[in-house]
Formats: C-alpha cells, sequence, structure tokens
C-alpha cells in the first residue's frame, strides 16, 4: 500500500521508514512526454545522474503508460549501464546488486482524464473561493457549483448533479461553530442526487467544511446513502483563516486511486512507496522545499501541455493553482477560451501575418496535435507568444488568492521564478526563457530566473517524503540552470534615453565594466556562470524597487546563462501603433536576450 | 529514439474493430453475428428523467414526519400528474388536504416528509458508427463490431454520425473553392472537396441539404457558424488555408459513389479518437488492427503524416533515420527523420512533428 492509498484507507499516521540510501528512480507521466531521472550516490553525495524520455503511451495503440515509462528508463540504462527493469519490464526494487535495479521509486503524472468535480459551498466569496483553491491544487475538472448564490430548485441541483455525473463532490461551507442550517439543506440535496443514483456509481465525497457538522454529514451520507466519504480540516476555520493544505492531500490521494484504473498506472503505482501524486502537487513540494532552503520567496511556473501550475512560496504561505485546461497543447483552447483580442498575440511578433485567421488557426492545430514543435522562426515566435498569455492569465488567475496581494498591478517581489514545462525550460536558447516570463509577468525589483530543463522539479518533490537528503544534495549540486539575475525597472523616460549607468565588477577583476542602458531596452551584460561580481547602477527617471527610491545601488550579483539582464523598458510599457516599429522592437528584444541577428 | 508520439491511419483496407462502450445502463439491442450498419441503434440506456419534489408537511399542512404517515402511494409506484400522494383530514374532519404529484413519473424516495418523483425516463441510444458485423457485446460494457473497410482517420470533425454516398467533387488538391458547383445530386450526400471549406460552400452545403461534408482545412473563424449545420463535417489537414493530402484524396477518389461512414464525434484528446470516414468493403482481409503496438516505430519506409508547416496534414514517406539531432529552422535540435512528400521533396521533420500511419 502506498502513502497515498493508506491515505484514503484512514490510516492516520502515514510510516514514512528509513531514508533511502540508494539510487533513485522518479517517473513523471506527462500529456505529451514522460520523463524518467535517475539520481544517484556519487562520492558520498547525491547526484542527478540521468535522465530518459519518450512518447506518453496512454492514447491508442498503446493505451498503456507503461510503453513510455519502459522506453525512458531504458534510456537511462542505455546511458549509465544500470539494469533498472527485468526481461519483463519490471521494475527491479530494491537494489539488488551493483548497477542492479533501484532503492526508491517514485511517481508522478499529470497525463489523462482529470476527476469529474462538483464543488458544494456557501459563500461565493469565502468557503466557496477556499475550495476553489483547494480544487486547483490537483487535475480536477469542475463541473458545476452549488453554493447560497445558486438560484436553482433543489429539484433542478439534483438533476445537475445527475447529469454531471461526478467522480467527486468536494464539500466545504461553514467556519468551525458557525452556521449549520444552510450547509445542512445543501447535504440534504446531495444525499437525494447520490441515492437516486446507481450504487457503483455514486461518487466520492470529500468533506472541508465546518467541523461541528463532520459526524453528522458522515452518518448522513454514509449510514443512510452509502456513499464513500473523506473528511479534511476545514479549508476556512474562520473568516479571516485558509487551511488549504488537508483537503489538498486527499485530492492528490483520489487523484491517485483514480490513475490506478487508467491502463498501466496500477503496476506503476505498485511499484512505488508515495502512489502517483499530481506532478503539480509534487512540483509545489519542491518550491517550498526551495524556499525553505535558500529563505527566500520563489514563483515556480510549469507550463505544460494540458495544464499550466503556478506555484508559489510568498511571506511564509504557501499556494498552489493548476490552471486544468490552459496549457500550450491539449490546453490551447484555453486560451482562446476567453476570446483574446488577436493583437495580445501578435504584439509580440516580429512579423505580420497575413490575417488574423492565421493566428488563430496556428493556436487550434495546436490544440488538435499537441506535441508538435515549432519548426520554424516564425512559429517560435507564435508559440513563445501563446506561451507569454498562457502565464499572464495563469498569474492573474492564482494572485486572486495570494493573501496582501493586489488582484492587478505589479507582481509581488518574488526573490527567485522557477520554470519548468519543454516550452519555457528547453528553448533553443535560454533568452527566449526569460525573455517570455519577463514579459508575461513583468517582475519589478531584482529576480532570479532559473530554468529546469531536465524536468527535475517535480520529481525533487515527489523524492522528498523518502529521501530530504537526496533533495537537498542535488540542488546542492546544481539541478537547475540559473539563467542569471535580472533588474526590471518602473517609470517611464523617452525611448532612447540613457536611464541606466553602472559598473559590474566581477570578482577578482582588476577592472569593473563600465555601461549605459537606454529606455525601451533589455540587454545583457556578459558574466560567466556562477561567478560573483559587484554591479553598482545610477538610475535616471526610473526607479529599482528595492528599499526606497534610491538613485544609486550597489548590489552582490553571480552570472548566470545569460549573465546579468537589466530590463529598462519600464513598467507597464505600451506597444507602438505602427507594426514596423513595433516588430523593430520586438526583434530588438529578442536579438539583445538571444543573441542571435535576426531578418 | 524513435517512438511515435501518435498514431492514424489512411489505408486502402483493413480489419476494423470497434468496441462501442456502453453506459452502465445500456443494453444492446443487436444479437451476435448480426450485420450493423452505421447508423444502427445497436444499444439503448435509459438517461435520467426531470426531478421535483413534493413537500409533504408544507402541503398537508402539518410536521413533516407526520405527514409521511398520510401517504397513498409507496416508493416505485408510478403515479399521474395531479394523482394523490398523501391526504390528511384536517382536526374537524371537515376538510381532506391532499398533496399531488405535479407530474407523470414514479416516486423514487420519500425522507424527511419530502417525495422525490422522478419524471418519464429518457434514452440514449448507441449507434453502430460502423457497418459491419456484431462480434461480442456485454450488458453495461461494450458492443464490438468488425469489418473490413477503407479507413481514413482525419485531423478534426464534428457533429457525429452520418452514412451515405460519396460525391468527390475535386479530382486535384487546391487551395481555390468555387462554392457554386452544388447540383441536385449533392442531396443527401456526403460531399468532398479536395480544398479549403469556406463559408460560401458551407452555405451551398446547408441549402442544398448534404448529409456530411469533408474539406481539407477551414479556417477556425468559422468554428461558430458551424454549431447551427445538422451535418457532420471533416478536415482532413487541420485548421487554416492547407490543400488536401494527394492520399487521401486518392483513397477517397477510388471510393467515389460508394457508401461511406462518417463518424465525427469530438474529442478533447484528438490523440485518443481521430474522426475516421469508413468505406465498407466485401473483399479483403487484414488484421492490422491486431498488430502489436510495440511496432510503432519509425523505420525507413514506413508512410508518416506531417504536422507542421507548411506541409500540415501531407503524407510522406520515411527516407532516412538520422543518428543525430538536427537543428530546426526554430533552432531547436530534434530527433527525427528524413521524409519524402509527394511532391519529390524530401524534407527533415521531427518525430514530434508526425504522425505514424497504419
Amino acid at each position: 500500500m502506498s502513502l497515498l492509498s493508506n491515505l484514503l484507507g484512514g490510516t492516520e499516521e502515514v510510516t514514512k521508514g528509513s531514508e533511502v540510501s540508494g539510487a533513485i528512480l522518479s517517473v513523471d507521466v506527462g500529456s505529451v512526454y514522460t520523463r524518467a531521472i535517475l539520481l544517484d550516490v556519487v562520492d558520498g553525495m547525491y547526484r542527478f545522474v540521468a535522465r530518459g524520455e519518450a512518447p506518453t503511451t496512454d492514447i491508442p495503440p498503446w493505451n498503456n503508460v507503461l510503453e513510455g515509462v519502459g522506453r525512458a528508463v531504458r534510456d537511462i540504462t542505455t546511458a549509465t549501464g544500470r539494469q533498472i527493469l527485468d526481461d519483463e519490464g519490471e521494475l527491479i526494487i530494491p537494489e539488488s546488486a551493483a548497477f542492479l535495479g533501484v532503492s526508491c521509486f517514485t511517481a508522478t503524472a499529470s497525463a489523462g482524464k482529470p476527476v469529474r468535480a462538483v464543488l458544494v459551498g456557501l459563500m461565493p466569496d469565502v468557503s466557496l473561493s477556499s475550495g476553489k483553491r483547494a480544487a486547483e491544487s490537483s487535475y480536477l475538472l469542475l463541473t458545476d457549483t452549488f453554493s447560497l448564490a445558486d438560484r436553482r430548485s433543489p429539484e433542478q441541483q439534483i438533476e445537475a448533479l445527475m447529469r454531471a455525473r461526478p467522480d467527486l463532490i468536494l464539500i466545504v461551507g461553514g467556519t468551525d461553530g458557525g452556521a449549520v442550517q444552510s450547509i445542512r439543506k445543501q447535504i440534504d440535496t446531495i444525499a437525494m442526487a447520490c441515492d437516486l443514483m446507481e450504487r457503483d456509481r455514486r461518487p466520492t465525497i470529500l468533506y472541508a467544511g465546518n467541523r461541528d457538522l463532520h459526524g453528522e454529514i458522515e452518518t448522513r451520507l454514509v449510514d443512510d446513502v452509502g456513499v464513500n466519504f473523506i473528511a479534511a480540516d476545514n479549508v476556512r476555520p474562520t473568516l479571516e483563516s485558509e487551511q488549504l493544505n488537508s483537503a489538498q492531500t486527499y485530492l492528490a490521494a483520489l487523484y491517485h486511486r483514480q490513475k490506478l484504473h487508467s491502463g498501466g498506472f496500477a503496476d506503476m503505482g505498485s511499484w512505488s512507496k508515495g502512489g502517483i501524486y499530481p506532478t503539480a502537487h509534487s512540483f509545489s513540494r519542491a518550491v517550498h522545499i526551495l524556499s525553505e532552503l535558500d529563505e527566500q520567496d520563489i514563483l515556480g511556473i510549469d507550463l505544460g501541455s494540458a495544464s499550466t501550475t503556478v506555484a508559489a512560496c510568498l511571506k511564509g504561505t504557501n499556494y498552489l493553482n493548476v490552471m486544468g485546461s490552459l496549457g500550450m497543447g491539449h490546453g490551447a483552447r484555453g486560451l482562446l477560451a476567453s476570446k483574446p483580442k488577436i493583437e495580445s498575440l501578435t504584439r509580440w511578433l516580429t512579423y505580420e501575418p497575413d490575417s488574423a485567421d492565421d493566428v488563430l488557426d496556428y493556436v487550434w492545430n495546436k490544440w488538435l496535435f499537441p506535441q508538435i514543435v515549432p519548426a520554424t522562426k516564425n512559429s517560435l515566435e507564435m508559440e513563445m507568444a501563446m506561451a507569454r498569455e498562457i502565464i499572464r492569465n495563469a498569474a492573474l488567475s492564482a494572485r486572486s488568492g495570494w493573501r496582501g496581494v493586489q488582484p492587478r498591478g505589479p507582481l509581488p517581489a518574488f526573490d527567485t521564478i522557477l520554470l519548468t514545462g519543454s516550452t519555457l525550460a528547453q528553448p533553443p536558447h535560454y533568452g527566449w526563457s526569460a525573455l517570455v516570463v519577463l514579459d508575461a509577468l513583468l517582475p519589478l525589483g531584482i529576480t532570479r530566473i532559473v530554468a529546469d530543463p531536465y524536468g527535475l522539479a517535480a520529481a525533487l518533490g515527489g523524492v522528498a517524503p523518502f529521501s530530504p537528503r537526496a533533495v537537498v544534495q542535488v540542488l546542492d549540486t546544481g539541478a537547475f540552470v540559473d539563467l542569471g539575475t535580472v533588474i526590471s525597472v518602473s517609470g517611464r523616460a523617452r525611448r532612447g534615453d540613457v536611464v541606466i549607468r553602472g559598473k559590474l565588477k566581477p570578482v577578482g577583476a582588476n577592472q569593473a565594466e563600465v555601461f549605459e542602458v537606454q529606455y525601451g531596452s533589455i540587454v545583457r551584460l556578459p558574466l560567466e556562470y556562477g561567478v560573483q561580481a559587484e554591479l553598482s547602477l545610477q538610475t535616471h527617471h526610473v526607479d529599482i524597487d528595492v528599499g526606497g527610491r534610491r538613485r544609486s545601488h550597489k548590489f552582490k550579483v553571480a552570472g548566470g546563462e545569460l549573465g546579468v539582464i537589466l530590463d529598462a523598458r519600464g513598467r507597464p510599457w505600451r506597444f507602438p501603433r505602427d507594426a514596423e516599429q513595433r516588430h523593430e522592437m520586438n526583434r530588438e528584444w529578442q536579438r539583445s536576450m538571444t543573441q542571435e541577428e535576426l531578418e | 529514439m524513435t517512438s511515435a508520439f501518435s498514431f492514424s491511419r489512411v489505408t486502402a483496407v483493413t480489419g476494423i474493430r470497434r468496441v462501442r462502450r456502453l453506459p452502465s445502463a445500456g443494453v444492446p439491442r443487436v444479437s451476435l453475428s448480426q450485420p450493423v450498419k452505421a447508423l444502427d441503434v445497436i444499444a439503448v440506456a435509459e438517461t435520467p428523467g426531470i426531478f421535483r419534489m413534493v413537500k409533504l408537511g408544507k402541503q398537508l399542512r402539518t410536521d413533516p414526519k407526520y405527514a409521511e404517515t398520510c401517504m397513498i402511494k409507496r416508493v416505485g409506484d408510478v403515479v399521474q400528474k395531479g394523482e394523490v400522494l398523501a391526504l390528511r383530514r384536517t382536526s374537524l374532519g371537515m376538510r381532506k388536504l391532499r398533496a399531488v404529484s405535479p407530474i407523470d413519473g414514479r416516486i423514487m424516495e420519500v425522507d424527511d416528509g419530502q417525495v422525490v418523483i422522478e419524471g418519464e425516463r429518457g434514452y440514449q441510444e448507441i449507434y453502430a458508427s460502423v457497418p459491419g458485423k456484431v462480434v461480442a457485446m456485454e450488458v453495461g460494457e461494450h458492443v464490438i463490431i468488425e469489418t473490413n473497410a477503407a479507413l481514413i482517420q482525419i485531423a478534426w470533425g464534428l457533429g457525429g454520425l452520418a452514412w451515405g454516398t460519396l460525391k468527390l467533387m475535386d479530382t486535384e488538391p487546391g487551395l481555390d473553392t468555387d462554392a457554386k458547383r452544388f447540383n441536385i445530386d449533392h442531396r443527401g450526400s456526403i460531399v468532398a472537396i479536395g480544398s479549403p471549406l469556406t463559408e460560401d460552400f458551407l452555405k451551398g452545403a446547408i441549402d442544398i441539404r448534404v448529409k456530411g461534408l469533408i474539406a481539407s482545412s477551414m479556417h477556425s473563424s468559422l468554428l461558430p457558424l458551424l454549431s447551427k449545420v445538422e451535418f457532420p463535417i471533416g478536415l482532413t489537414q487541420g485548421f487554416g488555408v492547407l490543400p488536401m493530402s494527394e492520399r487521401i484524396l486518392g483513397l477517397l477518389s477510388t471510393y467515389n459513389g460508394r457508401e461511406v461512414a462518417l463518424d465525427m464525434s469530438f474529442s478533447p484528446d484528438w490523440r485518443n479518437v481521430r474522426p475516421e470516414i469508413i468505406i465498407p468493403i466485401t473483399s479483403g482481409q487484414s488484421s492490422a488492427d491486431a498488430r502489436g503496438a510495440e511496432q510503432y516505430e519509425f523505420r525507413v519506409g514506413q508512410q508518416a503524416r506531417v504536422l507542421q508547416a507548411p506541409y500540415l496534414g501531407e503524407i510522406g514517406t520515411v527516407t532516412e533515420l538520422p543518428d543525430e539531432m538536427q537543428q530546426l529552422g526554430s533552432g531547436l535540435w530534434m530527433s527525427g527523420a528524413q521524409i519524402q512528400m509527394s511532391t519529390g521533396e524530401t524534407i527533415f521533420v521531427p518525430f514530434a512533428n508526425l504522425e505514424y500511419l497504419g
């Protein structure tokens, strides 16, 4: 039994056992790619040793994820000589000899059907919004929502439930010790609807509302109706407080249980002590660990094919939002759901599409063929334009739940932004990753941008419960690629005016490099990877929002893949109306970030 | 890595095995070995009716629990609109208070003084979707149909099923669509063109009342118009302005005038269920469906559908599988294959942009 299965089985205490000491294999089954990661002890320290990648095979003709898992794992065997699967394709666990098998296996997944769910609560702005945030921590498809604001009669709600055929009903509402009557009414409707459903089609009920009603509701739904009932902590114990962890963990467990019914997942789940975690859940855990280790506020963006995950650690609180139908492939249609203006995409291009239709057709074809990669420069620009809009929308949606943060306005100051997903973390040039995320999020002040090209973040999040040591050591030995520190300014000036004058003096260098930066530009200062330097800046007409409005700043910075980046485009900026000027501006930014000559 | 990311079939003759999943209440309406047509109903399943709740306590002006004892009908009883469900004599015995059924239906539940009545149930019909012979079935599970047919799996479709005579309007792939080619012969047939679907052509198809429409491509901006169209529409290549693949046009040309089935069912992941054009063939045998999944690796000579502009939807042949990754125009380094197109041109295409054709 895995940790997640134990949780649903009612085992209160999750036994973690002794820390793993040998090779660790982690597999993530995404909507398009299945990735395998091998961590092993080298010279007394855990390191990221090898990775394998294969197309996900949950679709015909395979209909079994193990095909893809096998191929990805065999890549690792080819690279390292370690035999991980036996002749029957079964995982060799535990490690039985040198280079034979692994000591620990962890699995995460985002592929396949989401859990169909109905959310039931009381006040739309209180319990329901907390319930929605809990639901957004996993791959859930909310098919309906019931609340006090719902004008439907109980009959209509019953009909809606019968037609929705949910796998799960998430019930929230009521502060602990608060009102009970309204919840009881909702429960009556749910009980009646469940009673009318065929016994084997009844949804699981996850109750995360007023604690005082827990026993009564359990009796009503389990004894009278016979549904599978799980109680989590109240997501809104008081009006002012929110606690989502318990509900989120149970949602992860329910996702695991649903996955076990899909081809190959049951075998994969049986290899794993933890079960099959939602990728987003593990990614969020990794962001949390990084935040704790570095004592920083960190924003993680996982731009996937079917969904986009925003995981944030801000001022000691963790947030996780999965935009289940917003992504670069399967979720591309989600980008069009809000009927965006075509200009929101074309403004990022260096060329004028023949028609608005060309832009929309590109997005629709991405939905039809989610695995495709951009083959030409123009299609790469379209892809990156989509990425900007998806990230912008996902962040806007996520921040509505961040405490003390205005829904609109500047992004709160994050020390680090971590990027994963092949569009962001495996571009033709890392300049694209930085440019896209800066354009989409418009951070201010000083931000470090880090890419996760090997898909390690979710793997490390999955490994953490079994070997925290492995996670810390792999992070210490450079799991991610540091793209560099970005200094972004706010304010307005005339395009072309010099707004930053500065000096960059690498540690040990005799001379500092002197530079000027014009308003409207983004520049990369050369500084070798990992080399520390002192950066002195004098600003004119613009501000660097760090500790008051000083004109003179001194920072210690470390070089990344892109050196050090100065974003002097101001916040906010306006795009020129003239198409040719706009194209030239985009060319300039791309050239500057990717150091490529554009036609 | 030479593994395919997705798979579809464009083939002149093949054995087709289609598993039609049934809802849990689905009951087959066919027998084993029975021949079926695409639009034959092979199973039916009950769907829930509307629900109405009657509050006995309120209507009988008494305590809900006591009101339950006044019921003259029981759970499971069939009732008609206006029929008395419960009756209570007032304390003086002068008046009778009645609770009546608001709809025709069946009493499903009596709980806490409330009666739940379910209206007449609907029926969902499950169609064969493919003409052939029933080879297996199980209540609440599936009906399996097998046939020999030409099979063309295409990029996108909408509108469900259709069965009719194929009328191909073009002999060559093209980009210009003449909308004024409809005549009375096209009424009730499945019309195919080798060029993109346009608004004018769509209006023509609606006016002449075709049974189905196959085009090479169309602009996605036409999608809102399709919501009002009552016949299925399929695109062989995808969205945009793209000519039909010569191979597909050739197959449609071969079977022009034959009865064909269109299955344009919607799928949230098109790699799972591609829309299909199925042309039943009485002779020829193939067991291609039974092929082992492990064989879906690209090899020299393999047919593949290209999924990148400007060849989106074109079918070519693998001529070489380079060992090394190659750099694309976008700057990405990818593994892939050299593909010879029907024009004779050979291009490098990453595996991610290729669909394995069976």
